[in-house]
């Protein structure tokens, strides 16, 4: 018996084939073209007939598959694990930081592609490593019963690799963003700036020493906004590209050169 | 100090496979883009008479090379899931680092191959679309790398349940996407150039 | 059975209890939260884009003033920026929102499916939407018609789109994958409420498309950096490569969660369960609606020379048959609203209304695509395609308001004001509808859609365009109006509505239960009332 997701997307693979050969013809395909993938003569608007047949196999896999698995209805699935009581659709997972820093890291990545090919390759570092870190995790879920025990098994594994790993990123990060906004800066403007920053940032650490009792979400905040702060500014002076540098050596050994052939 | 601890709860199963599915459709609808727009450009060149690529500039043998090579990775990425199925672990460690490796191989043929041919990106429409598919397409089998070295790292960590599984068949269904799309590469690019 | 000497109670667990709000809401993973946050940001793109459309439709009124972008291409940008942001950035995304609440109870899930990726998909959404708007602001955008705009920022755009595209199909897969793989016993896929019907239908589509956009993108991505732009990174040509997701027949695959909403809505407010249009009959119509939306094809600046596709026999067909399978649909409703009609009070609630004036609006769009496509009048480049967008998008904005009114104590667990809703969605129904008319007249006229520098000498050419730009600058003004409207609604909602009961609808499918039903057809809960007679 043919499932529901089976005729679903069966039928849409079916009408994507048709829509495809019907363009076909009335978009100058030859006689032969548009029903032999175009190995026998043209099929029309390449663009029409490419992507409605690739969808169309796309769909077709889709309707296999579903086809396949009975629609992955529970019914199914108690007879494949051959027990009554079935899992629930997802097994629960607690708060995760992994999803927001792989973003991130993705971000970064893309970002890079344009601005610089130093952080490009921060950006693939980060995701890599998140990744690791997603599928460690993910393992440890699975690895007994107790969630408690799972998270214990993953901390011994992972903290004495991630602590030294995610330090590094994360000043290797900033420095580079600080960086970034010092070199597009004038000269003058560039020795402000660190000042600036080094005074905010001295004044921040003894306002924050200064209140022992201060709550560990104000703290948080705060470094949340100075780093996206510096981030962001690191991108922009990215962008915007380094200032002129004049290297007086070389300006000069040219002058005199052109006076020489002059 | 000692602690009975029960095994994991069973999880739904094919959720994984169903959604390694999906992103494998996503992935190919996105090839199916560049592919039209690369067969529209062309059948432009051609109908106008205007050059496409310039005379030898694209050599059949390393793009013949490459889909031998994805094809002995279908192989042996059907011999993983199958090994996974009957519980031999050794013959899953195997083909599933050797898939990888025919992977990195095809990886490294493409860089060479893409260095030798010797025209730059913005030569021309033709060689942007190029660089562009083949470029795409390289990044879709070392992310089927890097999924493959996962999953043999999760491997070695002792998991050998359902889910573990349904993740090589999800692989599977990815890779075999891949491969798909590099059999258009190679019958609508390499050989028809 | 395995043993180990690791004592659990040494495990030093962080409690999520001890997170701060800032770590709770970049962590959680749980599908209501997420789905708040895609709802949220939405929101807000909604109103942003809004009253960028607002100022945008200020030049149109008085050409004089585009000035207030700076320059022309300034304009173009912002022009751009609006239609990008008001379909990928604000209708989609509260669509997803709206799914990620409802979906999973709807078909007796306990979650969403790989919950860690929908938050990822979440976020890789949220900061590629802050990287293509600041690529707007910095003066990229989709390029510009003079070649004026800063390259840079131009391939920053791009990498935004590709991961706003990237976010909505991560988080598309999953709620694909919960819709096959997470239902309860008894719900087979045919039993499914419409709408997560719909948003398996449009979803599959979305899946099938906005890859075909990224291709787009990325094309111009790679030839914009190369060291000359030889064609597709040209400044003056991306927007017309990715301009087909904007326009019929695309636009329509983008709201057809609306017939999902609309039927879920309707039956449950006048207390029938469909007879005439039965449960199966609506899940074919509305995929083969989805179907037609497939637009990838329609890209018009890959045409041959002498057979544009936008007046190909496929294109013209698609356009024509959306107007039929609408009005099917609508005939549906309006059955069930017949048969229902003893049952509706003096004041019939709030969603109910606006589900009928979406459909009703998503018909008057399909209206205009098809007359758009009738050649001789010669409508595809004129302000007709802003006018099917205004309708279209309108239908499924109001459509997404009726649904909020209607799921949105589940999803907050308080209550809104209705009034304020519906007059929120009366206002953006009566400014699509306005704009979108006036629009269509002016497309009539040959006033052009705003795709070249010409258009600014052409908006002051006769005096009649110019007093129906002037009623489209009023529906605008309607449309921002209405927009405000449901942010205070939300607003209202959030700081001291009511706590909201568990089913106020008495409705009819999963969703409005904390209870294990059995499920033996498509309105479980209908079912139990039959058998109980209660």
């Amino acid at each position: 018996m043919l499932s529901t997701g089976f005729k679903f997307w069966f039928g849409l693979c079916l009408l994507m084939v048709v829509s495809a050969v019907f363009a076909g013809y009335t978009t100058g395909g030859t006689e032969t073209g548009p029903i032999s993938l175009g190995w026998k003569g043209g099929v029309g608007n390449h663009v029409v007939y490419t992507l409605l047949m690739i969808g169309a196999g796309s769909m077709a896999v889709m309707g296999i598959v579903s086809q396949a698995f009975r629609d992955s209805d529970l019914e199914a699935a108690s007879e494949l694990l051959g027990i009554e009581d079935l899992p629930q659709a997802q097994n629960e997972v607690g708060n995760s930081w992994w999803p927001v820093f792989a973003a991130l890291g993705l971000s970064i990545l893309a970002v890079g592609l344009v601005v610089n090919s130093a952080v490009f390759i921060i950006g693939i570092i980060i995701v890599l490593v998140i990744g690791f870190e997603w599928t460690i995790t993910n393992w440890s879920e699975k690895a007994t019963a107790d969630p408690r025990l799972n998270s214990e098994l993953r901390e011994r594994l992972m903290r004495p690799i991630e602590i030294p790993i995610i330090g590094t990123l994360g000043i290797g990060v900033v420095v580079l963003a600080v960086s970034r906004i010092l070199l597009s800066s004038s000269v003058t403007g560039a020795v402000w700036v660190a000042t600036i920053v080094g005074i905010v940032i001295f004044g921040t650490a003894f306002f924050i020493s200064k209140r022992p009792s201060i709550s560990r979400g104000v703290i948080q905040s705060i470094l949340f906004l100075g780093i996206s702060g510096i981030l962001i500014a690191g991108v922009i002076s990215a962008v915007v590209g380094e200032r002129d540098f004049h290297h007086k050596g070389s300006h000069h050994a040219d002058k005199s050169h052109v006076d020489e052939k002059e | 100090m000692s602690n009975t601890v029960l095994p994991p709860a069973e999880s739904r199963p094919r959720t994984l496979v169903t959604g390694a599915v999906l992103g494998s459709i996503t992935s190919v609808m996105f090839f199916a883009g560049l592919f039209a727009i690369y067969f529209s450009m062309r059948a432009d060149a051609n109908a106008w008479g205007s050059e496409w690529f310039p005379e030898g500039a694209i050599q059949l043998v390393p793009g013949g090379m490459n889909m031998a090579t994805l094809s002995l990775s279908v192989v042996t990425m059907a011999w993983a899931v199958r090994s996974v199925s009957n519980n031999d672990r050794i013959h899953a460690y195997l083909a599933l680092g050797l898939t990888a490796l025919l992977g990195v191989a095809v990886i490294n043929q493409t860089v060479f191959y893409l260095n030798d041919i010797g025209l730059p990106v913005d030569y021309s429409k033709a060689t942007t679309l190029l660089f562009t598919i083949v470029g795409a397409h390289m990044t879709m089998l070392g992310i089927g790398v890097i999924w493959n070295l996962l999953l043999l790292i999760r491997a070695f960590g002792g998991q050998d349940t359902r889910r573990h599984q349904d993740l090589v068949s999800a692989l599977s269904f990815y890779w075999y996407a891949g491969v798909a799309v590099y059999s258009i590469i190679w019958i609508g690019i390499y050989i028809a150039k | 059975m395995t043993t180990t000497d690791i004592a659990p109670d040494s495990v030093a667990v962080t409690s999520e209890q001890n997170q701060t709000f800032v770590e709770r809401l970049v962590t959680n993973t749980s599908n209501s939260s997420i789905g708040k946050s895609w709802i949220f940001s939405g929101c807000i793109y909604f109103l942003l884009s809004t009253v960028l459309g607002f100022l945008l439709d200020i030049v149109r009124f008085d050409s004089d003033s585009y000035l207030i972008f700076s320059n022309v291409d300034k304009f173009f940008q912002f022009w751009s920026l609006h239609r990008t942001s008001i379909v990928l950035l604000a209708v989609v995304p509260m669509i997803i929102g709206l799914a990620m609440c409802v979906v999973p109870p709807q078909i007796g899930a306990n979650s969403i499916i790989f919950p860690r990726a929908a938050a990822f998909g979440f976020w890789v959404w949220f900061l590629g939407s802050g990287i293509t708007v600041f690529g707007f602001l910095a003066d990229g955008g989709f390029g510009s018609p003079e070649l004026d705009s800063q390259r840079e920022a131009v391939a920053l755009t791009l990498v935004g789109l590709l991961l706003v595209i990237a976010g909505i199909c991560v988080s598309v897969i999953c709620l694909l994958t919960t819709i096959i793989s997470g239902r309860c016993m008894g719900m087979n896929l045919r039993r499914i409420p419409v709408f997560s019907w719909t948003i398996m239908v449009s979803g599959t589509l979305w899946i099938l498309t906005l890859p075909v956009l990224a291709a787009n993108s990325i094309i111009a991505y790679v030839d914009l950096r190369g060291r000359s732009a030889i064609y597709f990174g040209s400044e003056d040509v991306i927007w017309d490569q990715i301009s087909w997701v904007f326009t019929h027949p695309q636009i329509y695959v983008f709201v057809l969660p609306l017939i999902g909403i609309a039927y879920d809505i309707v039956p449950v407010a006048v207390k029938v369960r469909q007879k005439l249009y039965n449960h199966d009959l609506v899940l074919i119509f509305s995929s083969l609606f989805g179907i037609i939306g497939f637009g990838a094809y329609a890209q018009p600046f890959f045409d041959t020379p002498g057979t544009p596709v936008r007046e190909e026999a496929l294109y013209v067909l698609t356009a024509f048959l959306a107007v039929p399978l609408a009005l099917l649909l609508f005939g549906g409703l309006f059955e069930t609203l017949r048969m229902g009609s003893k049952n509706l009070t003096r004041h019939p609630p709030a969603p109910l209304i606006l589900s009928l004036l979406s459909i009703f609006l998503l018909i008057s769009g399909a209206v205009v695509g098809a007359l758009r496509a009738i050649e001789p009048f010669e409508l595809l480049s004129t302000s007709s395609n802003t006018a099917q967008m205004k309708l279209t998008i309108g239908a499924g904005l109001v459509a997404i308001i009726a649904a909020m009114l209607w799921w949105g104590g589940l999803i907050v667990g308080k209550t809104a004001k209705q009034g304020f809703g519906l007059i929120s969605g009366i206002l953006i129904t009566a400014g699509s509808l306005l704009s979108g008319l006036a629009d269509s007249v002016n497309g009539f006229l040959g006033l052009d859609d705003f795709t070249t520098v010409g258009f600014l000498q052409e908006v002051s050419a006769e005096q009649i365009v110019k007093i129906l730009i002037a009623f489209s600058f009023i529906g605008s003004v309607l449309i921002l109006g209405g927009a405000v409207a449901l942010i205070l609604v939300e607003l209202l909602r959030f700081k001291n509505g009511p706590v909201s009961e568990l089913d106020p609808w008495e409705g009819h499918t999963l969703e409005w239960t904390d209870e294990i039903v059995m499920v033996e057809s498509e309105r479980p809960l209908l079912d139990e009332v039959g058998k109980t007679g209660t």
